[in-house]
């Protein structure tokens, strides 16, 4: 536990100016993502981590010293794991009386989440390490990196999986809501949660309260129940 | 400092008994048992919440960027991941909605 702390500690100590690269490369892509309207495709990430790479390729600095030097932000995914109890706590508290239909989504939407991913990853003839990085991609980041790291996956193409599947999910919802005649806010907002993790939850945000409240509920119990399971099933999937 | 506190405490309890759940993830669950049984809104807690979360885009930024430095052999997977992406995301949310529907359509 005390050489945990240390490490911790050492890596908050080893922040560097790079850290005001983050904040400024994140500050363009907000104002990118704002100024088009809140269009998923202009998301802050996918805007500002090509300006960094490139002033990083341009400086001849490499990946290693720049996430070196921003420990203090990296170190922040703990406590924020930690944060998403607060929001998932005030929905459990006025748990729904449709407990059953929540229960059974969560439970079988999270693990076909993985085992399709997983199949197809198979089916493609992807890598192993591809095929680690990419089992977790319904889960919100901070839970998804903690989920890939302990599998043994690749953290630097997780964070892009997670993103690009919460883009294509929002984009996807609609006609998929269409199509089924799923027309409940409640159970727009759960898939959201669940297929879609926090972009989704932001879309659900959009439409209503109670929608966004569903998807939260969704995306933070999927994300505990992806990590209890996963663990487990990847073994089925590795040759 | 609530926040940290349980992550440590999470790290620790992960610790002692092992298993596939992660420390920040276990101080998540560890504060979500006193959250969701005590009614009592904790006015800082939420502030720092919401601050964290609002903001969870920066935090995730400097691993984002290592998407831009991977290896030749994963940038040549990259069509397969994206065909799997929109598959899979596309499959599970129509799974999800015809399980929905056919759980819910007495009501």
């Amino acid at each position: 536990m005390i050489s945990l702390l240390q490490q911790q500690w050492l890596q908050i100590v080893s922040s560097s100016w790079l850290v005001g690269l983050s904040i400024a490369g994140f500050a363009v892509g907000l104002w990118v993502y704002r100024r088009g309207g809140g269009n998923a495709l202009l998301h802050p990430i996918l805007i500002g981590a090509p300006i960094i790479a490139g002033i990083l390729y341009m400086n001849g600095l490499g990946f290693e010293a720049y996430y070196e030097g921003n420990g203090a932000l990296s170190w922040l995914l703990g406590p924020t794991t930690v944060a998403l109890a607060v929001p998932l706590s005030q929905q459990l508290r006025k748990l729904p009386a449709v407990l059953g239909t929540l229960s059974l989504a969560v439970l079988m939407g999270g693990f076909v989440a993985s085992v399709f991913a997983l199949s197809l990853a198979v089916l493609l003839g992807t890598s192993e390490p591809v095929l680690l990085s990419i089992a977790a991609k319904s889960v919100t980041t901070p839970i998804a990196m903690g989920i890939t790291q302990q599998l043994g996956g690749l953290l630097t193409l997780i964070t892009m999986v997670v993103l690009l599947t919460g883009i294509f999910g929002i984009i996807a919802a609609q006609a998929i809501f269409r199509l089924t005649g799923i027309v409940d806010e409640r159970w727009q907002g759960l898939i959201l949660g669940i297929a879609c993790h926090a972009i989704g939850t932001a879309k659900a945000f959009e439409k209503s309260s109670r929608c966004g409240a569903f998807s939260t509920m969704g995306m933070g119990l999927n994300g505990i129940w992806t990590s209890i399971f996963l663990p487990s099933l990847i073994g089925l999937f590795l040759a | 400092m609530v926040l940290v506190g349980f992550q440590w405490l999470g790290e620790w309890v992960a610790s002692l008994i092992g298993g596939p759940i992660h420390g920040p993830l276990m101080g998540m669950l560890l504060l979500l048992v006193p959250l969701t049984i005590v009614d009592h809104p904790l006015a800082f807690l939420h502030r720092a919440s919401n601050l964290l979360i609002q903001n969870l885009p920066l935090m995730f930024m400097p691993i984002s960027v290592g998407a831009f430095f991977l290896s030749r052999d994963i940038y040549q997977q990259f069509p397969a991941i994206l065909l799997i992406i929109a598959l899979s995301t596309g499959g599970v949310m129509l799974f999800m909605a015809l399980l929905i529907r056919g759980l819910t359509k007495d009501d």
